[in-house]
């Protein structure tokens, strides 16, 4: 299987790192036959100008990325929101475009990718800390990456399955599992005073649940309550996104 | 143009307040919690939300019918039937039946239509003595302010704020903020006014085309309590309230209560076919708008609102940024479609059929509420508890582009985002500006990074640059690492 | 000064005219009865369950004569000066308010007993039928509220309610487009419009007892 990766601008600039540990990950989960790429004609999706009123700023830019990741078997990436952008908003762009509808049914989230497609289940492995698992909004209610906590449906979680069995691991449970942190791109600076209110607010809640490090699949909303934590004096707390926790925990001794 | 720096300005003035912002945000999660342990009660919850969405959509469908079937069964009744375009003519109609009938003084249950086309002071006006029986809607009445939410008008008050308006207005107790307390004085100052009334007007929760009967939810059992004792009743409603089957309604109790308040029902659920016994009900349907919404298939889902509020308790800005934050009758996500929307809507119906260029009618001032759309973290979570399966989230994305295209964006806005755009999509110039982003951050002094000028930098810091991009470490070692044989270390 | 009104028809012919001018995609009106709903193992338990959780307070008794003697015991009616029963055998009027011209004149009333045909497991709501009466006022001037129903007489869900208030060919054209009143009633009036704290007694009843008839006679149950 031939997978191209797609990385998110803000991972490409501030954390290669997580987009290096998606890269392990899925070697490591993918076995012999799954030959990951990283197609370098990649730009941003576009959700920011699209987010702000300006989608048709966000054109050139899809067309670009349908250019880029055409071809492969599947596209992963290690981001709810940056998946959603292909999947749910690319529509208005690229409607009508070859390979446009290829395109949107084989981009997968990254940890989508890991429990549909290579199907591991719960893998085994280590990581002796508590953890506070914030599931983005948009992995969970566009992706629905998880049941929410809106809906009366059989409760799931993809992201959560993914860790379940990692030895050491607890969860702290915070009392709003699933509210917004308040990133929501432009809105963290447009609305700053509610989006740092709300990443405070979110960051309390963890906290108060006993939370070691902070995980997400989302890295933008991990770089938001990052910097929350971070200016509130915390330097300890660990921010990490899933691909890092899961990169960690499986790497051969 | 700053006028879509509308709603931060409010919500950070809200938001400096930071216990009372959060003693308001633990106030409606507090309601959402109760919403979330009705919901699990019904295991058909989700079939009957998109069933709800659904009749609804149908009887927009066939709007005139249902409307013309809605005003046939009322009339054969006993009813009559008012048709109002807009405010303007609806206060006219029922001033008119007021000073027919003789009535100086009315009592008036909740109805977010009155509060839409600013029946109160247009009565209060020409002479008619109101009063708002709801409690909350008293509580706003008497301190001559609006509700902060549909469903819980004085949700933004604390118990000494009401006791305070109580004691000046009622003569309470001084400093006895004791809510039971205050609720019985407000029943017995109100009693007064429901045995005194001369006429009430109600709004109205469902309409039924089938038998040309409303319902009407409450409560304390004001709207009861109002409609029973005079006997003239006026009730006033949206053109869009309508069902098509009284068994429809069994789909909307259900939902409406457990969404808003997160009760089974609410106390009363009245069911009103024709006048009482030697009395008169009148009946006024109300456009104001809601026709125009109807020819976007983007945005006809809003009909569906049954005005629960779900979407309000559930919202993490309005639970933050405080219902007058919005500047508007109805706030929240639902608010933040609808108030922008009949702004624009009527100018872009007439362009689309008289060609660009068209001059804006008074009060379609479309940049007034042009920075709701944005008051939005695009959670999504709106759209989730939404009773009636509106996809909230998804138009207030669609309405900023609406906003955009309109030209009412901010100059800065535009062109940074034009530039941001160049910029993103050339993985070259992309790759430079981040590279020389990287190397400059850590060594520019704090003050260059955290200023003014970057909002970001007001309450958080910035990630720690990393030396590489991800492209680079790709180059120069992923690459490879990907494409060696056996499990990568 | 009011402008003239312009004719009514003005705006109904120009909102028709728009509307049937508008070509909205046909969506079908969904069948309900295809539709499956929650049933409870024991509604008259959940029934009881649920009026507990809106503030309301069940009483099962074999019949009416039972349903009297508990209520006649009940601080509520011990203190009240004015009662009016529309239920024969349970409670009574106060002589002079059977048939008062104009319901103003019910405003001190403390007790008022009511007949519901049917209660809502899911909701604990008690229909009241006011097509033959007009004493809807009273049900909300009272200051205390007693309703009887018999125990066998409980619908699981509103859609059960609404089948039952149907017609014979399951419209609701016929009965209720006879005119008149009728209304849900589930627990005592509340409000929490003051800090989100709860307070029972808002405008209408502040106690609202249900007697749940096991064996109702022949009149105990029915409509006012």
């Amino acid at each position: 299987m031939r997978v191209g990766l797609f990385i998110p601008c803000y991972i490409d600039q501030f954390y290669p790192r997580v987009g290096a540990a998606a890269v392990r990950v899925l070697r490591r989960f993918g076995g012999p036959d799954l030959h990951l790429e990283y197609p370098e004609g990649q730009v941003c999706c576009g959700q920011p100008m699209a987010n702000a009123g300006l989608p048709h700023e966000s054109q050139p830019l899809a067309e670009t990325n349908l250019k880029a990741l055409s071809g492969f078997d599947a596209v992963v990436c290690p981001s709810g929101s940056c998946t959603s952008m292909v999947r749910n908003h690319y529509a208005p762009f690229l409607e009508g475009h070859p390979g446009y509808e290829e395109l949107q049914a084989k981009t997968y989230e990254f940890c989508e990718f890991l429990t549909d497609v290579l199907k591991v289940g719960s893998p085994a492995g280590r990581f002796p800390h508590k953890i506070g698992l914030h599931n983005g909004c948009h992995g969970l209610r566009e992706l629905r990456l998880g049941s929410g906590s809106e809906r009366n449906v059989a409760p799931f979680d993809k992201v959560r399955s993914l860790l379940t069995n990692l030895e050491g691991l607890t969860f702290a449970e915070p009392e709003r599992p699933d509210e917004c942190c308040g990133f929501g791109g432009t809105f963290a600076v447009q609305e700053e005073a509610v989006s740092v209110m709300m990443g405070k607010d979110k960051v309390a809640d963890y906290r108060q649940a006993g939370t070691e490090a902070l995980v997400s699949p989302d890295m933008s909303c991990l770089m938001h309550l990052e910097g929350v934590l971070r200016r509130g004096g915390d330097q300890t707390t660990r921010v990490l996104h899933v691909a890092e926790v899961l990169e960690e925990a499986t790497r051969e001794p | 143009m700053t006028k879509t720096a509308e709603h931060p300005d409010r919500a950070r003035a809200f938001v400096a307040d930071d216990a009372r912002a959060h003693w308001h945000d633990e106030s409606l999660w507090f309601v959402r919690q109760k919403r979330d342990r009705q919901v699990h009660s019904v295991p058909e919850w989700e079939r009957l939300r998109e069933l709800a969405s659904q009749v609804k959509r149908h009887a927009i469908s066939r709007w005139p019918d249902y409307l013309e079937e809605f005003e046939k069964n009322a009339t054969a009744l006993g009813a009559k039937v008012h048709w109002a375009a807009d405010a303007e003519e609806h206060n006219r109609i029922v001033l008119g039946i007021l000073r027919d009938a003789g009535v100086k003084k009315i009592t008036k249950s909740k109805s977010m239509l009155t509060e839409e086309v600013h029946l109160n002071p247009y009565l209060i006006k020409h002479g008619i003595d109101v009063t708002d029986t709801d409690l909350g809607e008293r509580i706003v009445q008497l301190r001559e302010e609006t509700p902060s939410h549909i469903v819980l008008p004085a949700i933004h008050l604390k118990r000494e704020d009401v006791s305070e308006t109580f004691h000046d207005k009622i003569g309470t107790e001084s400093g006895n903020a004791d809510p039971a307390y205050l609720t019985e004085a407000a029943r017995q100052h109100l009693r007064e006014k429901f045995l005194g009334a001369e006429a009430s007007i109600t709004g109205v929760n469902f309409l039924v085309a089938e038998t040309g009967g409303f319902v009407v939810c409450t409560n304390e059992g004001n709207a009861d309590l109002g409609t029973s004792l005079p006997r003239l009743h006026i009730a006033c409603t949206g053109i869009e309230k309508l069902v098509p089957r009284a068994a429809d309604l069994a789909i909307y109790l259900r939902l409406l209560a457990r969404s808003a308040t997160g009760q089974p029902i609410t106390t009363y659920t009245s069911h009103f076919h024709g006048p009482r016994p030697g009395g008169e009900l009148h009946i006024v349907l109300v456009d104001n708008g809601r026709s125009d919404l109807a020819n976007d298939p983007q945005f006809r889902d809003v009909l569906n609102c049954i005005r629960c509020g779900a979407c309000m308790n559930t919202c993490p800005v309005y639970r933050r940024s405080g219902g007058h934050s919005y500047a508007a009758t109805v706030p929240g996500p639902i608010g933040s479609v609808l108030n922008p929307l009949h702004a624009l809507t009527p100018r872009i119906v007439r362009e689309s059929e008289q060609g660009e260029g068209v001059e804006p009618r008074e009060g379609e001032a479309g940049d007034a509420h042009g920075s709701l759309p944005f008051a939005c973290s695009l959670c999504g979570s709106c759209t989730d508890v939404c009773p009636v399966k509106i996809p909230l989230h998804h138009q207030l994305l669609a309405l900023r582009k609406t906003v955009g295209d309109r030209g009412l964006l901010p100059w800065g806005k535009r062109i940074g985002m034009k530039a941001a755009g160049k910029l993103l999509n050339s993985p070259k110039l992309f790759g430079v500006a981040g590279r020389l982003a990287r190397k400059a951050l850590p060594v520019l002094p704090r003050a260059a990074i955290y200023n003014r000028l970057n909002p970001w930098g007001v309450g958080r810091d910035l990630p720690p640059a990393p030396p590489k991009s991800f492209k680079q470490m790709w180059r120069d070692e992923l690459k490879q690492e990907a494409s060696s044989p056996g499990d990568p270390k | 000064m009011i402008a003239p009104a312009s004719p009514a028809s003005d705006s109904r012919a120009a909102l028709f005219k728009k509307l049937r001018g508008q070509l909205l995609e046909a969506v079908e009106l969904p069948d309900l009865s295809a539709e499956s709903w929650i049933r409870y193992d024991d509604p008259l338990a959940q029934f009881e369950e649920a009026l507990k959780t809106v503030g309301g307070v069940s009483v099962r008794v074999p019949d009416a004569a039972a349903a009297q003697a508990h209520l006649k015991q009940s601080p509520v009616w011990s203190e009240a000066k004015q009662t009016v029963s529309l239920v024969e055998g349970v409670g009574e009027t106060t002589e002079g308010l059977g048939a008062v011209p104009d319901v103003h004149e019910l405003a001190g009333v403390d007790v008022a007993v009511f007949g519901g045909l049917f209660g809502v497991a899911e909701n604990a709501a008690v229909w009241l039928d006011f097509s033959h009466s007009d004493h809807r006022g009273l049900c909300v001037l009272a200051q205390h509220l007693v309703l009887v129903v018999p125990a066998s007489e409980i619908e699981h869900t509103m859609h059960g309610a609404y089948a039952r208030l149907a017609d014979a060919d399951g419209s609701h054209r016929q009965k209720f487009g006879r005119g008149g009143f009728g209304m849900f009633v589930s627990g005592p009036s509340k409000t929490a419009d003051i800090e989100q704290s709860l307070v029972i007694g808002a405008h209408g009843a502040r106690s609202l007892t249900c007697y749940l008839l096991e064996e109702p006679d022949e009149q105990g149950a029915s409509a006012p």
